[in-house]
């Protein structure tokens, strides 16, 4: 069964932005892009996504102002951060303090991202 | 005199008047000692009024207790007639006032008509100081004996003309192991002394000059190596005193055994000859001061060496000027602790010197008593080498630790760098494997993982040249080229981003046509990294190209009109992994472009630099030599790791 729910995909390589979004197309997903964190704040304005995928290390505003933006203003909302780097637990907890959904390193299986945005958005 | 009282039996005047006169003490006795007469010269020596004595018992009155039952029993003896030859007798009479004299009597004894003995007449003089001086001469003569024979000094008696011993008491006998006195009164000075004393003169020969000293100057002392009667040496000082027995000049020689003395001075001169090495030829500085003053008293050559002050100037001064203000406090804690014989730890501080020069010294005090008095000792030792090289290692562990940093963020940038074009490239595979793409859509794809595949390949290249720069293993493939050729290639290649930023790029004209000995593609390389750098890091809107002819040499400028750089960030430009105040991952690459341009342009000879102001743009430009380089491989400084 498709679901229409809306993803809101931030990423500042081009072409990492559209292969998420290609992937997460093909899984019956609707997405919208945001290149940076101050494009992501402004398209949350515009729309209503049911999850937030979020690149760790963009130029502009820090991961942590972002998240804590998003939080504010949604509280509710799913937020998944995609990263490179490996992060351990405890940074994990010092940095973003539990208002992170998931994380997911990249380069990422297809699958396992669908299935874990799938798992963020059923809680 | 006697004989004169005895005629005179019945006394006139005129014979007791002559009896009066005379300066013995006449005692006239009857058989039971009682005083029938006595002269004026008794009663003057006893302190009797004169005639009260007489009809008193001599005995119990005039003779002291401690000499009575001896001269009773002599009395009564005499009046025996058992002794007949008393003529001469010495004892003690008791004076009024209680001083006992010693007297000499001649006696007689009086007998009546029948040969009965009926008394004495007795005449006496004063012996007493004749009696004291016997006694002190006999305690003298006993004094002496036992002296002579006790004294652990050999004493002897060397007698002209033969100068062999004469004399020795005990003592001569153990000292030079001879058998006995006949044996040693056999021997003269040198059957005792070997051949040579100690100053290389023979010892008979200076033995005699010895003793002449000693007969031309009443006495002489000097010292001397003996030998003991058939053993080993020995060492002795001699007092030779020349003296007359019986008219005779001859000599008394005082032997004394010195050689523990002389051993132990020995090894005191040596320990302090020792002493003395060490401290003057020590390579630390070493003062002695005193604890209270704080005077300087000794120090050796090292600490005039070390502060560069003579050894008088230095004695002159106290502890404290040793040290430089800001630390004297502290250094003179430590002195004060063991002033007051404290232990106090070594300490790291600093002298200064005649010159005002600053140095770093480690100090260890201690304090010691000498002859009842306290002082302090200092040993300096100048830590400069050990203090720079502590400061070098301080510095190369800095470096280190900054370059490890590097590495480290090198590691995790590469990792980063890798996975980002890897990600798009993975996704869009497994898309078209899992899945029907339509035509569109999978041309779209297989470009992304093409585009990325070039990045990651870029990518790889710069690692790889930056490895072969450090290694000096960079290749420089050499051709005639213009400027003008490769400025215009790059253009060409620039073209398509150029463009999309909206950035204008001008080429201006170059001076001269001269033809450039380069790696074409390396400098290519570099004018892309400048161009490419200038797009995406300065935000501006115009690049321009410029070249000027300097000397020998080209002076290549890439100019832009963006937001300029940081003075701080210009010093670090040309570092590896330099990205900048923010760095963000994606635009910035690795960081590695402006390190190897700038290893590119100095393999081929040349310089390369940045003026910069912040707002105000930037400037990067470099230089190529016109003369051809004969070295093909060539490497950047490892130094601006």
């Amino acid at each position: 069964m498709k679901q229409s729910k809306l993803i809101l995909v931030v990423d500042d390589e081009p072409d990492i932005r559209e292969a998420v979004k290609d992937v997460l197309k093909d899984s019956g997903f609707e997405v919208q892009t945001a290149n940076d964190g101050k494009d992501c704040l402004t398209k949350l304005k515009k729309c209503e996504p049911s999850l937030i995928l979020l690149d760790v290390l963009m130029p502009g505003l820090t991961t942590r102002e972002i998240v804590e933006k998003i939080n504010k203003s949604h509280p509710l909302l799913p937020i998944i951060l995609l990263t490179v780097v490996k992060l351990s637990e405890a940074t994990k907890m010092k940095i973003f303090d539990g208002n992170i959904s998931d994380y997911i390193e990249k380069p990422f299986d297809n699958q396992d991202l669908v299935k874990r945005i799938k798992k963020a958005m059923s809680k | 005199m006697i004989k004169l009282i005895k005629s005179c039996s019945n006394l006139t005047k005129e014979t007791e008047k002559f009896l009066n006169v005379s300066q013995s003490i006449l005692v006239s006795l009857d058989s039971h000692a009682h005083i029938l007469k006595l002269n004026k010269r008794a009663y003057e020596v006893l302190g009797y009024k004169e005639g009260t004595l007489e009809g008193k018992n001599w005995l119990d009155i005039i003779i002291p207790f401690s000499q009575r039952a001896q001269v009773k029993q002599v009395f009564a003896k005499m009046m025996s007639g058992k002794i007949k030859n008393v003529e001469y007798y010495e004892n003690k009479i008791l004076t009024k006032s209680g001083k006992e004299v010693y007297i000499k009597w001649h006696n007689v004894l009086e007998k009546n008509k029948f040969g009965k003995i009926i008394g004495t007449l007795s005449s006496g003089i004063d012996i007493t100081s004749l009696k004291n001086t016997e006694i002190q001469l006999r305690d003298l003569k006993e004094q002496y004996e036992s002296l002579y024979n006790s004294s652990k000094d050999a004493i002897m008696i060397l007698e002209p003309p033969t100068w062999k011993f004469s004399l020795g008491n005990p003592a001569t006998i153990k000292i030079f192991n001879v058998k006995n006195h006949k044996v040693f009164t056999s021997l003269g000075p040198w059957d005792l002394s070997p051949k040579y004393q100690p100053d290389g003169q023979l010892s008979s020969v200076k033995a005699k000059k010895m003793i002449d000293k000693a007969m031309k100057e009443g006495s002489n002392f000097f010292e001397w190596t003996h030998l003991r009667y058939k053993d080993g040496e020995f060492y002795a000082t001699i007092l030779l005193s020349k003296i007359n027995i019986k008219g005779k000049d001859m000599l008394q020689a005082t032997v004394r055994d010195i050689t523990e003395q002389k051993l132990a001075q020995d090894k005191i001169k040596e320990s302090e000859e020792k002493y003395r090495s060490i401290f003057d030829n020590a390579v630390d500085a070493i003062f002695i001061a005193d604890p209270i003053t704080k005077r300087l008293l000794a120090c050796n050559k090292s600490a005039e060496i070390l502060l560069g002050y003579s050894h008088n100037e230095l004695c002159a001064m106290t502890a404290d000027k040793l040290h430089p203000e800001d630390v004297l406090k502290r250094t003179m804690a430590t002195f004060e602790l063991q002033a007051k014989g404290k232990y106090s730890q070594s300490l790291i501080t600093e002298v200064i010197t005649k010159h005002g020069k600053r140095i770093p010294v480690s100090i260890k005090t201690s304090g010691y008593y000498l002859q009842g008095k306290y002082f302090l000792q200092g040993i300096f030792r100048d830590i400069s080498i050990e203090k720079e090289a502590e400061d070098m290692l301080k510095q190369a562990y800095q470096k280190l630790k900054e370059v490890d940093l590097m590495k480290t963020e090198f590691l995790s940038m590469t990792s980063h760098e890798l996975k980002t074009p890897l990600t798009p490239m993975r996704a869009q595979l497994q898309r078209m494997l899992s899945q029907d793409l339509d035509k569109s859509d999978r041309m779209r794809s297989v470009e992304v993982v093409l585009r990325n595949a070039l990045r990651l390949e870029k990518l790889i290249n710069e690692v790889l040249d930056v490895s072969r720069l450090e290694s000096n293993r960079l290749v420089l493939d050499l051709s005639d080229y213009s400027l003008n050729q490769i400025i215009e290639s790059v253009s060409k290649y620039m073209g398509p981003l150029l463009k999309e930023r909206n950035i204008a790029l001008k080429i201006h004209p170059i001076p001269n046509h001269h033809n450039y000995s380069v790696d074409r593609s390396r400098i290519e390389q570099v004018f892309i990294n400048l161009i490419d750098n200038a797009v995406k890091h300065s935000e501006c809107g115009h690049i321009d190209i410029l070249a000027r002819i300097n000397d020998h040499e080209a002076v290549i400028s890439v100019k832009d009109d963006g937001k300029g750089i940081s003075l701080g960030d210009q010093k670090q430009m040309f570092t590896k992994f330099f990205r900048g105040v923010k760095p963000h991952i994606g635009h910035g690459g690795m960081g590695l472009g402006l390190s190897i341009s700038k290893g590119i342009i100095e393999a081929h000879g040349g310089k390369m630099w940045v003026d910069s102001k912040l707002g105000k743009g930037a400037v990067f430009s470099f230089t190529l030599p016109f003369k051809k380089r004969n070295s093909k491989t060539i490497g950047f400084d490892n130094h601006k790791i």
